[in-house]
This record gives structure tokens, C-alpha cells and sequence, in this order.
């Protein structure tokens, strides 16, 4: 039975640290009964967590106290630590990160108490092994070729069970050689794929070019330019090893139409896409990884297409570039909202639930209010899928939101303009917007941030 | 995303997810007392049997927990066997990968020894003039047990004070009839449907299965 009760209390709880900024607050202990204490430590640590095996870092840790507690006494010991300043809080679907301070009490004949407090942390640059060792498409190596006889030669001297296995693991590689390049090229040719920079942050954008001179008249099915993030982890070990992947997000960008390329014909593409200042960056642990890369496909009719993927790292958004947002957030964030908006938004929002079943009238009732502009104040809780209700064609992001006062959830799409980074990160965002529909699957109202 | 969705359920993770090897051990719903004998005994070998995912290996992390000085050896799939020492009391994982020679040599080498296993070593064991205890991981499940597995790893991860979610017996029963004693596909599809649920910003445990 746990003699004493601990609690951690951050200074601005929701406040998210930059990289490396102190955390301060207090470890509150109340005491059950007179106790020794050999130790009140806190630690503060980030831990990965979700579908694969954790990765775990400790920062700073510090001994408030020891020596006695006596029973029904209050005590509030002060804490200041240093926060890592990397990874950046990130919950995905398989992979989380987050950041904690950790206080414990270590108690003679006793079960240790402890009590964790999270906090997030937004970091500012990622750590150089994080960079991919190219971004233009590489065809041969020549070291390659000089160490690859030496090799060859040390593991048929050594282990006669390769002569066995050689022939196999050949076969295969000529295959996927074959199939993969040998072919598609018979008709694209000499394909130049790159892509730039190899890393960049949030809200930067990546560009990339293609080009060939097919080798002879074919018909294709399309050209295509796909921008993929994936969270991918492995959990248990040994036998039990087993490797999740989750797609974050993929942006497809169609650069041909199906038609006929023409031999000798120079093909050029350019294309460029702007990285989301609310994706994930770039992340590696041992057993849990965020991915980045864009993939180059010609999609040739019955027969192989020629697909090559470039790796490349997106860092988070560096100093500079969040003291500009956060500026710019402030801004944002005034309104003037009088307690008759207040009453008049809680009934647009009640009109439009109830006519969520008809939709004649719910259409009625959004005409009616659509160009009206409403201060809100909502918890903003991530980019999500636009609804099928949508009929926005404007550059933007959607965001799953709520307002807690009225408990109404909301989605809500947020022009590029109004895009920030700080806007995923307080509860209590306040601004204007307008009310344009309702997402039926889900029961959310649509709002338009102005 | 900055904002944790699982603060909502008073809870800082999905509580399904994979877990440390201490915190596991920590974790575990194993009667330690019964084996308690079996852990001075030079002569007594403990076995546990069971498929992937039936919690051999959780019995065997938490049996090191209270044997600290019990060296933990996990033999893997493929690459070279690492060395078992005559020290003991020593646990075995995956001991079904002990080549006949090196399963003798071990079983010379006396008890205490505690194993986890595929395939039941009763003969190998006996042959070598050696008690064995065998425990079925699957047989001695229960759905209480079940119950006390999930509401556990959901009271590992509360955030604060105040209530957290609770599996109930009936979901509990719905659960081990659905996978039967896998305990690891349990999670697997809990952790599933509570990352959607929480995505969703939904109560949890569904309303149907409580």
C-alpha cells in the first residue's frame, strides 16, 4: 500500500517546449503516514510507444529530496530540467512519441511510488543519420564493382554453404533486375530521375525531374509522381518478430495521360510538392521508423513499369520559421465574439444537427448561414480526410476540431493562408469561421476558418 | 499532431500496445507462489508449453523478476545459439531450439531450471534423472484471468487521478471466444479498435461490448 501520494504540476502544461527548453514546476507530495524517503527523484524522459517495441531516452535527472515526511503533510518540491531536443512529440496510429516528467518516490520496504506528467515537445532540426545517402537515382557503382569479386571470393573460401545458396540468391536478383529495369527500359530508355533538396523541412517544397527518350514507339497508361509517408515498427523478437506499416499520407501527381510516347522523343517532367507544415517528420529508432519518399512510375500496358523510389528526410520546422508562425497565430486569433453570437452559433449549430436527416432542409439552413462569419474558440485535434460533403476547391488542409463549450464536433478546413504550425497545438484556438455543411458519416458540422 | 488523443480516456498511451521487457515482467498475472518450490530444487525442471502468444515468455519474465539473480537466455530463430552457462537457477526461452546434444548437456548440468517451450521436453527431461513440472499456458487460462491481463495493462497507463476504462467479464468472455487463450492477438485487435476509437474521438470500450 502506496504511503504517500505524488503529483507532478508542469508551469503552462499545454504549452508545447521548444527543443532543449527547460521544463519547471513542482513535485506535490501528501503523505499517508510518517515515512522515510531515500529518494524523491524526477526524471525527464521521452518514450516511444504503440505498435512496436519501445525506444526510451532519459534527459535530466535530479533528487529533490530525502530525509522524513510526516503524515498529513503537504510538501511542494520545485523542479527545473532540461527537455531533449529530439524527437518531436508525434502520436500517429503505429508509432507515438511523447514526453514526459517522471517523479519518484523510493521508500525503504516499499513498492517505489511514481507518477509521470506528459508534456509535448516541438523540435527545431533532426539528427544528420537521419539524411538518405542520395537523391538522384543511381545506376552502377564503381567501388561496388571492385569490392564484390573480393567478397565473392572471402565467402566462397570460407563458408561452402554460400556455393549452395549463390546460385538461388542470384537467380533472384537477376529476376528483379530483369523485370524491374532490364525491360522497362527496352522501351523508356535511359530514364533520370532526381529529386531536391534530400532534406527539407515543413512547409518547404520538394521538387523533382524526369526525364528519357524512349527507345521505341509504346503506348503507356499514365505517368505518375507519388509523395508517400509511412510509419512502419517492429514488435517482439526472434520468432515472434513481426514488421506493422501504416500509411500516413500519399499524394499522387498524374504527369502524363495515357497515350503513346514516341521513340526518340525527349520526355521532361518537372513537378514540385509542398511538404504540410502538420505531417510528421522524419523519424528513426531502433525498432520504429517515419519514412519519407516520392516514387517516379511509367505505367506501361503488359508489361513491367518502370518504378524508382528516392528517399528523402523532412525535418521539422526550424526556429526561425516558428517564431514567424506564432506571430502570425496571434493575429489570427482575435475576435470579438458577444454573447449574442455566442447564443446565435449555439442554434445554427442545433439547426444544422437536426436537420441533419433532411436534407432539403439542412440544405435551407446552410444557405442560410453560410456567408455569416462566427467567432469560434475550438480544440483543434489534427488533419483528417476532407468530407465527401465538401466542395472546396482552394488550397488548405482539414482539421478534426471541437467545441468543448457546446460539445459539438466539428471538421473544419483551414486555407493555406491560415495554416500554421502552431494551430494543431493549443486547446482553446480561437478565430472565425464560417458553417457550410455536415459530414453525415460521422455527425461532425463543417466549418470554413476565414 | 501535438494534442495526445488518449489523455480523453484519463490514459498517456493505448494501453494494448507493446511493452518494455520490465514492464511486461511488471505487468504479468502470474501465481508465482506455486512454482516457488521448483525455484531451490537442484533437481527440478519447470516447464511451461504453449504456442506463440499464450504467455510463456511473460511467466518466464516475471519468474526472473523474483529470481534476480536467474540469467534470462533467449534462443533465437536463426544465427548461433548463445552459450548456456552451468549457473543456476537459469530460464530458457524457445528451448525447443536446444539441438539434442545441447539439450542433454544442459539437463546434466541439473536444475533449477525453468523453460519455455513449443514442444513438450517431459522425456528429454525425465531421461536425464530430472523432475519436470509441466504448465500448459493455454489449459490454466481463464477469462477472469483474461479480464485481470487487459485491465491491468489499461491501469499501467492512467494518466492521472480518476477513473480510467474497464474491459467487463461479459467482454472479456466475448473476447477469449472470439481468439481463444492468444492473449497477443487479443491485444493486437484491442489495440486496433482503440486507435480507432480514440482517431474518432468515441467512447471506449464500445457501448455493445461492455
Amino acid at each position: 500500500m502506496a504511503t504517500c501520494r505524488l503529483t507532478v504540476e508542469i508551469d503552462e502544461p499545454s504549452r508545447p517546449r521548444i527543443a532543449g527548453e527547460p521544463i519547471t514546476g513542482f513535485v506535490v507530495v501528501q503523505s499517508d503516514k510518517d515515512a522515510r524517503c531515500k529518494g524523491l527523484v524526477v526524471t525527464c524522459y521521452w518514450s516511444t510507444h504503440g505498435r512496436g517495441n519501445t525506444a526510451r531516452g532519459d534527459v535530466e535527472t535530479a533528487t529533490l529530496f530525502d530525509g522524513e515526511w510526516q503524515q498529513g503533510k503537504e510538501y511542494r518540491y520545485p523542479f527545473k530540467l532540461a527537455t531533449a531536443t529530439w524527437p518531436p512529440t508525434y502520436y500517429g496510429n503505429m508509432i507515438n512519441v511523447s514526453h514526459y516528467v517522471q517523479a519518484q518516490a523510493q521508500m525503504p520496504w516499499a513498492k517505489d511510488t511514481k507518477t509521470l506528467q506528459e508534456f509535448s515537445l516541438i523540435a527545431t532540426d533532426s539528427p544528420p543519420d537521419l539524411a538518405p545517402t542520395s537523391n538522384v537515382l543511381v545506376t552502377r557503382s564503381g567501388i561496388g564493382w571492385i569490392f564484390a569479386p573480393i567478397l565473392l571470393l572471402i565467402l566462397l573460401l570460407f563458408i561452402p554453404f554460400v556455393l549452395f545458396l549463390l546460385p538461388i540468391f542470384g537467380i533472384i536478383a537477376a529476376s528483379y533486375w530483369i523485370i524491374r529495369v532490364l525491360i522497362p527500359s527496352q522501351i523508356t530508355g535511359k530514364v533520370e530521375f532526381k529529386t531536391e533538396p534530400a532534406a527539407l523541412s515543413q512547409g518547404q517544397t520538394l521538387t523533382g525531374s524526369c526525364e528519357f527518350t524512349p527507345k521505341r514507339a509504346s503506348t503507356i497508361n499514365g505517368i505518375t509522381w507519388t509523395v508517400k509517408c509511412n510509419e512502419k515498427c517492429v514488435s517482439g523478437s526472434g520468432s515472434n518478430r513481426s514488421t506493422h506499416t501504416h500509411e500516413v499520407l500519399t499524394k499522387v501527381q498524374p504527369l502524363a495521360e495515357a497515350g503513346v510516347l514516341e521513340a526518340g522523343k525527349l520526355q521532361k517532367f518537372e513537378f514540385s510538392y509542398v511538404i504540410p507544415t502538420t505531417v510528421p517528420p522524419s523519424l528513426k529508432f531502433t525498432d520504429n521508423e517515419i519514412s519519407w519518399s516520392s516514387e517516379f512510375r511509367i505505367d506501361i500496358p503488359k508489361w513491367p513499369d518502370w518504378i524508382k523510389e528516392i528517399p528523402f528526410v523532412v525535418k521539422p520546422a526550424s526556429k526561425a520559421d516558428l517564431s514567424k508562425h506564432e506571430s502570425g497565430a496571434l493575429s489570427a486569433a482575435t475576435t470579438d465574439a458577444t454573447p449574442e453570437d455566442d447564443q446565435w452559433l449555439t442554434e445554427v449549430y442545433q439547426q444544422v444537427v437536426q436537420s441533419a436527416k433532411n436534407p432539403d432542409r439542412l440544405k435551407n439552413v446552410i444557405e442560410a448561414v453560410q456567408t455569416q462569419v462566427f467567432a469560434i474558440s475550438v480544440d483543434i485535434q489534427g488533419e483528417v480526410e476532407e468530407p465527401l460533403e465538401s466542395d472546396i476547391d482552394e488550397d488548405g488542409i482539414w482539421v478534426s476540431a471541437m467545441d468543448s463549450v457546446r460539445n459539438v464536433r466539428l471538421v473544419a478546413f483551414v486555407p493555406q493562408s491560415l495554416v500554421w504550425e502552431g494551430m494543431l497545438w493549443t486547446n482553446g484556438w480561437q478565430g472565425n469561421a464560417n458553417v457550410i455543411g455536415f459530414e453525415d458519416d460521422t455527425g461532425r458540422i463543417i466549418l470554413k476558418l476565414c | 499532431m501535438l494534442k495526445s488523443p488518449f489523455h480523453r480516456y484519463n490514459l498517456f498511451r493505448n494501453p494494448f500496445g507493446e511493452l518494455s521487457r520490465e514492464e511486461r515482467a511488471e505487468l504479468a498475472v502470474v501465481e508465482l507462489s506455486r512454482w516457488q518450490p521448483h525455484f531451490q530444487d537442484d533437481q527440478s525442471v519447470l516447464q511451461f508449453l504453449g504456442h506463440c502468444g499464450h504467455g510463456k515468455t511473460t511467466h518466464l519474465l516475471a519468474i526472473q523478476r523474483v529470481l534476480p539473480n536467474a540469467e534470462y537466455i533467449y534462443l533465437p530463430e536463426d544465427g548461433p545459439l548463445p552459450a548456456i552457462s552451468n549457473r543456476r537457477p537459469v530460464i530458457i526461452d524457445e528451448a525447443q531450439r536446444l539441438s539434442f546434444w545441447k539439450l542433454r548437456r544442459v539437463l546434466k548440468a541439473g536444475g533449477p531450471l525453468i523453460v519455455g517451450t513449443h514442444v513438450d521436453l517431459s522425456k528429454a527431461i525425465r531421461q536425464a534423472g530430472l523432475n519436470v513440472v509441466t504448465f500448459n499456458v493455454a489449459a490454466d487460462s481463464s477469462s477472469e484471468q483474461l479480464q485481470e491481463i487487459l485491465n491491468r495493462r489499461i491501469a499501467a497507463s492512467r494518466l492521472g487521478n480518476g477513473t480510467v476504462p474497464r474491459i467487463s467479464a461479459e467482454n472479456a468472455v466475448r473476447l477469449r471466444m472470439a481468439f481463444g487463450s492468444d492473449v497477443r492477438a487479443i491485444e493486437h485487435s484491442l489495440y486496433e479498435q482503440f486507435q480507432q476509437y480514440a482517431r474518432e474521438l468515441r467512447p471506449w470500450p464500445p457501448a455493445d461490448s461492455q
